[in-house]
């Protein structure tokens, strides 16, 4: 679905390479998490894969990103977002309407949706996400976990195959990014290929299927959570907490005890050191 | 933080008009007013629009609007009253002098700032800003552009207002003192505040150009909008008893 082979991107004005040498395949229907540091240029690669690089932001661009067999230098910003649907870092500009329905209504109208699709669509998009009372509030007036929803709900309502979202939970409360990942997960189920990038390491650890980590513009670890957590000791040293499940079932194998699994959650590490003590 | 111009959600008979009668009407009677020279109709214009403003349910920050005039009007007021020298002196003690002419077109100048302002107003609160930049872009053919950079603008008023206060609190807890008693000083202190707003709201600019460009917004067409609205004989009625109140400001 999404190719990007030995991209490096150094923006216009800008002194340091954001991105060296980045290599990331997604297959259609995968659930990537992508982690790193501030700076470690996440952000960059996301505006690479949905086009805004080179089509906004210019720079000198090295490698290729290709998206559904397209090159995205090739492709219209406009064909792309259709196929990737982006929900941005900063969810305040991603508004452009001041009542929800109309949010929603923005890109379908721009898109040329035929009209007789938008009712439906729209009130899938906000069931899928668990809104459909929100519709005719006024944005001003929702809590920070709402705006989310509905900035993914506007994403979603265009149908994407893919659902690109920067720090989706970045100013929101642990039980509102639950509901956010719950969300992410539902629409993974569906066949939505999901590309998160997130700074809580515990959430991608449960909700994604493969993490790639990101350091000084490079993916430094990639590949399925258990992988990438078998080598947590390299995360440590970029600088990425990892989940304390990790460093037990670490030990654990160091002293020869259990059958040196990793596992990504509290509930697994229960159920497996249970089993490990009986 | 809401400005004058936000929508009030409502079922009543103007909600349901069409956004560009509204449009119409508004600035009929608002013209209407400027041209009026009779104290009685545009005093009784001003209680229409009230009743107006009653039945819709948007009476209390129309009459938080007229109270805010009002202190605004009473300047004028204050300053006609002393420059106008025609007409019977009233009061009289050397060069200064309060004529009933003055007195009168002190009083008439107060009423048509509140009854100018007050249409507008009441068309905005009852009209959602989107409705009614499509319904321009769709009939009228302004161009998507402006209609976006409009509603945009006016959207982002307290956003900015937010970004403002949140700069000021940044600044106050590093010991500026925004609380001081000269104005003067007051003043000078606004000054640095508009270097970090600018700079943030100039990268706002390019992160709501993204997130609009990311969501087709150059593929939109004057005939996109999904939501239609029809003319009927409400906005027929409104439109000519609006013309008609226009006709009689002017005679009278």
């Amino acid at each position: 679905m999404i190719k990007v082979n030995n991209l490096s991107f150094t923006y216009e004005h800008g002194s340091a390479p954001a991105l060296k040498d980045v290599t990331l395949h997604v297959k259609k229907g995968d659930f990537l998490g992508i982690i790193g540091e501030s700076g470690a240029g996440k952000t960059t690669l996301t505006s690479a894969i949905n086009g805004l690089i080179p089509h906004h932001y210019h720079g000198d661009y090295f490698g290729s990103v290709e998206v559904d067999g397209v090159d995205t230098f090739d492709a219209q910003l406009s064909d792309l977002s259709l196929v990737i649907g982006t929900v941005s870092q900063d969810i305040d500009s991603q508004m452009v309407a001041a009542v929800v329905e109309d949010e929603l209504l923005f890109g379908l109208e721009n898109f040329g949706v035929p009209h007789d699709q938008i009712e439906g669509r729209m009130l899938q998009a906000l069931e899928a996400v668990g809104i459909p009372d929100l519709r005719n509030r006024r944005i001003a007036t929702l809590s920070g976990g709402q705006k989310q929803k509905v900035a993914i709900a506007a994403i979603l309502a265009l149908r994407p195959d893919v659902i690109l979202l920067d720090e989706p939970t970045g100013e929101l409360d642990p039980v509102s990014s639950r509901q956010i990942f719950d969300v992410l997960r539902e629409l993974n189920q569906h066949g939505v290929t999901v590309v998160v990038v997130e700074q809580k390491v515990m959430l991608l650890c449960e909700y994604a299927a493969r993490i790639a980590v990101m350091d000084k513009g490079r993916i430094v670890l990639e590949g399925t959570v258990a992988d990438v957590l078998r080598r947590y000791k390299d995360m440590e040293r970029i600088g990425i907490n990892c989940p304390r499940v990790a460093t037990l079932c670490d030990r654990m194998t160091e002293r020869g005890v259990g059958d040196g699994r990793v596992v990504a959650t509290v509930a697994d590490a229960c159920s497996y050191v249970k089993e490990v003590l009986s | 933080m809401d400005s004058v111009f936000s929508y009030i959600p409502g079922e009543s008979f103007l909600h349901r008009m069409h956004p560009l009668t509204k449009l119409v009407a508004a600035f009929a009677v608002c013209v209407g007013a400027a041209v009026c020279g009779n104290h009685a109709y545009v005093l009784a214009l001003i209680v229409a629009q009230l009743i107006v403003a009653a039945i819709c349910g948007c009476f209390k920050p129309c009459a938080k609007l007229v109270t805010a005039l009002g202190s605004l009007a009473l300047i004028v007021l204050v300053l006609q009253v002393l420059c106008v020298r025609t007409g019977t002196p009233l009061v009289q003690a050397g060069w200064f002098m309060i004529t009933d002419e003055g007195l009168l077109s002190g009083v008439l100048v107060v009423l048509k700032v509140v009854c100018m302002v007050l249409p507008l107003s009441i068309a905005f609160m009852t009209t959602q800003i989107n409705d009614l930049t499509n319904e321009l872009v769709g009939k009228w053919h302004l161009p998507y552009k402006y209609a976006f950079t409009v509603t945009t603008a006016i959207r982002f008023i307290p956003v900015f207002m937010d970004e403002m206060s949140a700069i000021m609190e940044a600044q106050k807890a590093r010991g500026v003192r925004f609380d001081t008693g000269n104005v003067v000083k007051r003043i000078a202190l606004m000054v640095p505040l508009c270097v970090p707003l600018l700079i943030s709201s100039v990268k706002r600019t390019d992160a709501i150009a993204v997130a609009a460009e990311l969501r087709g917004f150059n593929l939109r067409t004057r005939t996109s909008a999904w939501k239609k609205h029809a003319f009927a004989l409400a906005d027929f009625i409104m439109i000519v008893a609006c013309f008609a109140l226009f006709v009689v400001a002017i005679i009278l």
